[in-house]
């Protein structure tokens, strides 16, 4: 898998930098997806490595494999839902990392497709399982999340998913 | 060119860290939730429960869709209009909301339920005198004021809804009332009561009871169409012994439009104060309590509504053609524009009303209520199908309607601590 990097064939190619220091190149014309490096490329400041300090080298990898499928011409629609099947049945913590990476390089449909990803892994879930999942501390009192239960006691009834992922 | 030096740690990693998500991220994901998980999500933070119920925040701005509407016939239970993707409409017969009031759970039977009104997503509705606050999405409802009007044979309310004054962050009832035994202005005024402190009082109000109509809620403001009070009381005598039935009290309307011989030609109806011309679009403000003027002309308006987020009016020729025009720019009066204009044959009197619900996002199809029901109106070919069929002429209550998941706690009624300020004297 690694790139083919030729540099007989005359593509204009972009360095991008993991925040491990890992060095992937891609095509420009692929890596535009992203309109932060495009912003960049067309203010002329992609000569060099574009550094993405916050997107770490796993989270990198399924970024360009995302944006090399959904930019080559040679995959079909069916072929492309297939792939984002596919591409999110990972963790939702990968996800989530996926999530800020695309937020970051703003790519809209990576965007879309995680969002509704992680919004389909957790709608069956507890709050205290999504607090997990988000890394947030609960600031209600008990008797203030029994106050919230009690308004719509039809939501927190049925099967409710507790699984972490 | 180093490339792809994979550092096995990376790749799989077992536990990758918890990133520190923007909000807007959140929010997104949220976005993508039904309504059942968001409501539950309520209890997940403070932030969350903000976001999910706040009208105003980012999210519930992302998660608004078309506006739907709710009708009920009769005093009936209440139904809801839904567009859909291709062109049509579901009809869904809601859950009665008073059967998970808490405080009248098991009160009353089967009460004559009343649309009054609808603001951010809540409804407002009555039960006899009792009235509540409901929102369909959460199934939220709560009795929040009442108001003995509403069951006296002598008062007539004809128009009026809810609003909210941000400022304050309170809602407000407003009723345009007259009273039909009485023979002068005594008799005839604009009740507004705040659900927060719960006390009626009456307010001075440019426009002619009699004419009020229609009660559509924008940016907090209640829209209602209407004349000003000139010639004030000439068309009384026609009013004195006409309404009987106490179902008549919310539609005025509810009665024959004159029809047949030379009484029912255009100067008639041009004159005539229940059925003739409405020639004013005027609004309510809620935080300073006055009345605006939107929209003055010649023309008849027959009914407000809202098509594409837009204050919309439906206006007549006599015998001619009903335009639909929506204000673009909400409370400029010079941005009216016409919509369509139905030329259509079926469209016919009497012109007691003629709402424009809403369209769908495509503007393909609008959706208009009528004396004798729901048409979905085809602007494309002038075409017009019926969705509904009243069974009792001009017996219906239609609100637009957008979801909303907010939860109006705050505006508990309270027996012992209410009950006194509520009271007004009503002759």
């Amino acid at each position: 898998m690694a790139e083919a990097a030729s540099s007989t064939i005359e593509k204009n190619n972009l360095t991008l930098k993991s925040s491990y220091g890992d060095e992937f190149v891609l095509e420009e014309s692929i890596a535009i997806q992203s309109v932060t490096i495009k912003n960049m490329v067309e203010d002329g400041c992609s000569s060099s490595v574009i550094p993405l300090s916050k997107v770490d080298t796993g989270t990198l990898i399924k970024v360009i494999e995302y944006m090399k499928m959904h930019s080559s011409t040679s995959s079909n629609e069916e072929e492309i839902q297939n792939f984002d099947k596919e591409f999110v049945r990972i963790s939702i913590k990968t996800i989530l990392n996926i999530l800020e990476a695309a937020n970051f390089l703003d790519i809209r449909s990576l965007l879309d497709l995680c969002a509704e990803a992680v919004a389909n892994r957790i709608k069956n879930k507890t709050p205290e399982v999504v607090r997990k999942i988000f890394n947030i501390t609960s600031d209600f009192t008990p008797e203030e999340e029994a106050e919230i239960r009690n308004e719509t006691p039809w939501a927190f009834e049925g099967d409710l998913d507790h699984s972490l992922d | 060119m180093k490339q792809y030096q994979r550092r096995n740690r990376s790749l799989q990693a077992q536990n990758p860290r918890i990133p520190d998500l923007p909000n807007e991220i959140t929010i997104a994901i949220l976005a993508k939730l039904p309504v059942r998980s968001l409501l539950r999500f309520k209890n997940v933070s403070k932030q969350w429960q903000s976001w999910i119920s706040n009208p105003e925040s980012d999210l519930s701005k992302q998660r608004r869709r078309s506006s739907k509407a709710i009708f009920n016939q009769n005093g009936g239970s209440f139904h809801l209009i839904n567009p859909k993707e291709d062109d049509k409409f579901n009809f869904q017969t809601l859950e009665n909301p008073l059967s998970e009031s808490r405080i009248y759970k098991d009160k009353y039977s089967k009460p004559y339920l009343r649309l009054l009104g609808s603001c951010d997503g809540l409804v407002l509705i009555s039960a006899n005198k009792h009235i509540f606050l409901w929102n369909p999405a959460t199934r939220f409802c709560n009795k929040v004021i009442e108001l003995h009007l509403l069951t006296s044979d002598e008062h007539v309310i004809s128009a009026g809804g809810l609003c909210f004054g941000s400022s304050k962050n309170e809602y407000k009832v407003l009723f345009y009332v007259y009273n039909k035994s009485v023979c002068d202005t005594d008799g005839a005024y604009a009740l507004v009561a705040s659900l927060k402190d719960k006390k009626w009082r009456r307010i001075d109000c440019p426009c002619d009871m009699f004419s009020a109509r229609d009660g559509i809620t924008m940016h907090g403001r209640l829209h209602s169409r209407a004349n000003l009070d000139n010639n004030y009381f000439n068309m009384h005598e026609n009013l004195v012994g006409r309404y009987k039935d106490e179902h008549l009290r919310w539609n005025p309307d509810n009665d024959n439009e004159p029809m047949d011989g030379e009484e029912s030609g255009e100067s008639k109806w041009q004159n005539h104060r229940l059925f003739g011309p409405r020639k004013e679009v005027i609004c309510f403000d809620a935080i300073s309590e006055k009345f605006h003027s939107l929209y003055k002309n010649d023309n008849a308006i027959v009914g407000l509504g809202v098509l594409n987020d837009c204050l919309c009016m439906t206006c007549v020729e006599f015998d001619k053609r009903l335009e639909i025009l929506v204000m673009k720019e909400y409370g400029r009066k010079d941005s009216w524009t016409s919509l369509f204009v139905i030329r259509n044959s079926e469209i016919t009197r009497p012109y007691i009303f003629y709402r424009s619900l809403f369209m769908s996002n495509n503007g393909k199809l609008a959706l208009i209520v009528r004396h004798n029901g729901v048409v979905a109106y085809y602007p494309k070919n002038d075409s017009m199908q019926d969705i509904l069929e009243l069974r009792y002429q001009n017996d219906i209550s239609v609100i637009t309607y957008v979801e909303s998941l907010i939860s109006p706690i705050e505006y508990y009624w309270n027996e012992e601590q209410h009950i006194k300020a509520n009271e007004i004297n009503t002759h």
